[in-house]
């Protein structure tokens, strides 16, 4: 039997008890269990918090926050890794941030090419300038920019965005060290 | 418990016995099952071959395949949900017309991982397709991907033209998902 449910708003879903060791994240109405990466996932992310902050510290540009959970209009999502230049880093509020961060990174796990391509349509409507998709087992990075062009990067390459974050730089080996 | 068998090769996997009964690729020596296709799924397709068959023919430039498997190399086996041979692959042996990547590969995208859709599209680029197109059902968003590593996305008010893969074809991006 098939039980129909209205889809649930991003107030119901923050209210939502919540229960150790699980993310979740509220997609189109719909409440969605954020994938359990295994050390690849989380070693890419590391290496790549490394790299943002450094050239951050370098660059005051903006902040690296991890698995944040955003608010835009109807939906609630955490990308792996996002960052979110210093005009809006204050007042620091005890909400969640509204809108979608400047840049937003997923690292890509078990989720279906369906879902990742939802997310990443709703960072770019909601005012991402870029979301970077990684793909840890292919060695490849997506640059996903608000006007539709998608470039890729492969591991020999030099990643530029200069849409989202203006003079930075890094090989794509350095996002994959230690794998 | 688990067995531990050698890959499979392009040549073995395509004389598999029930090789024209089932919808299976060969990718990296595993033999992997297709996703079915729902309704939607399947009258994007249709909607695909509507839009591709009539301008193939007028310009006499090509024909479109279905769910044709391609032998990519001695490992690997796909079968893109939609192809196009352009009239040059066609003159060749009609044996040989499936060996390496069609010229332009279409996947309408059902319930694969984001990894697999990664990893075909590359295959298919890295082994001779001139273009390949990603179709996203939910969202009505297609994206190109070209050999150069460049893709764009284009959107149900845009219009989708790909001079690479078929120089002088275009169509509004909502005709493919008519109907949905």
């Amino acid at each position: 039997m098939r039980t129909t449910t209205a889809p649930m708003t991003v107030e119901e879903f923050l209210k939502l008890p919540e229960v150790e060791g699980e993310k979740k994240e509220l997609i189109h109405g719909e409440v969605v269990s954020m994938a359990y990466a295994g050390f690849v996932h989380e070693r890419v992310k590391s290496n790549l918090i490394k790299i943002l902050s450094a050239w951050l510290g370098r660059h005051p540009f903006g902040q690296v926050f991890a698995e944040t959970t955003y608010r835009l209009e109807g939906d609630a999502l955490a990308p792996d890794l996002s960052v979110l230049r210093n005009e809006r880093l204050t007042p620091v509020t005890k909400d969640l941030p509204l809108g979608a961060p400047d840049l937003a990174i997923e690292v890509v796990s078990s989720e279906t090419a369906a879902r990742l391509r939802n997310k990443i349509g709703l960072y770019l409507e909601h005012g991402s300038k870029a979301v970077w998709v990684v793909y840890p087992e292919a060695r490849l990075v997506e640059t996903h920019g608000a006007n539709g062009q998608v470039r890729i990067f492969k591991q020999e390459e030099i990643l530029e965005d200069p849409g989202a974050l203006f003079g930075f730089s890094t090989p794509i080996g350095a996002i994959f060290e230690g794998l | 418990m688990s067995t531990t068998t050698a890959p499979m090769t392009a040549d073995e996997f395509l004389t598999l016995p029930d090789f024209e009964e089932q919808r299976v690729e060969l990718f990296d020596g595993e033999v992997v099952d297709m996703p079915s296709g729902g309704p939607a799924h399947e009258t994007a397709k249709a909607n695909l071959i509507e839009i591709l068959v009539p301008w193939l023919v007028q310009h006499r430039a090509g024909k479109v395949f279905v769910e044709s498997a391609y032998r990519l190399d001695d490992q690997t086996v796909q079968a893109p949900d939609l192809s196009v041979l352009g009239s040059e692959r066609l003159k060749r042996d009609t044996n040989e017309l499936l060996r390496g990547a069609p010229d332009l590969a279409i996947e309408v995208v059902s319930s694969e991982t984001a990894n697999r859709l990664q990893t075909k599209i590359r295959l298919y680029l890295k082994h001779g397709s001139k273009a390949v197109w990603a179709i996203f059902l939910e969202v009505r968003t297609i994206q190109i991907h070209h050999p150069n590593g460049h893709a764009e996305t284009l959107e149900q008010d845009q219009i989708l033209e790909d001079s690479d893969a078929l120089p002088g074809f275009s169509t509004p991006v909502s005709a493919i998902f008519e109907g949905l």
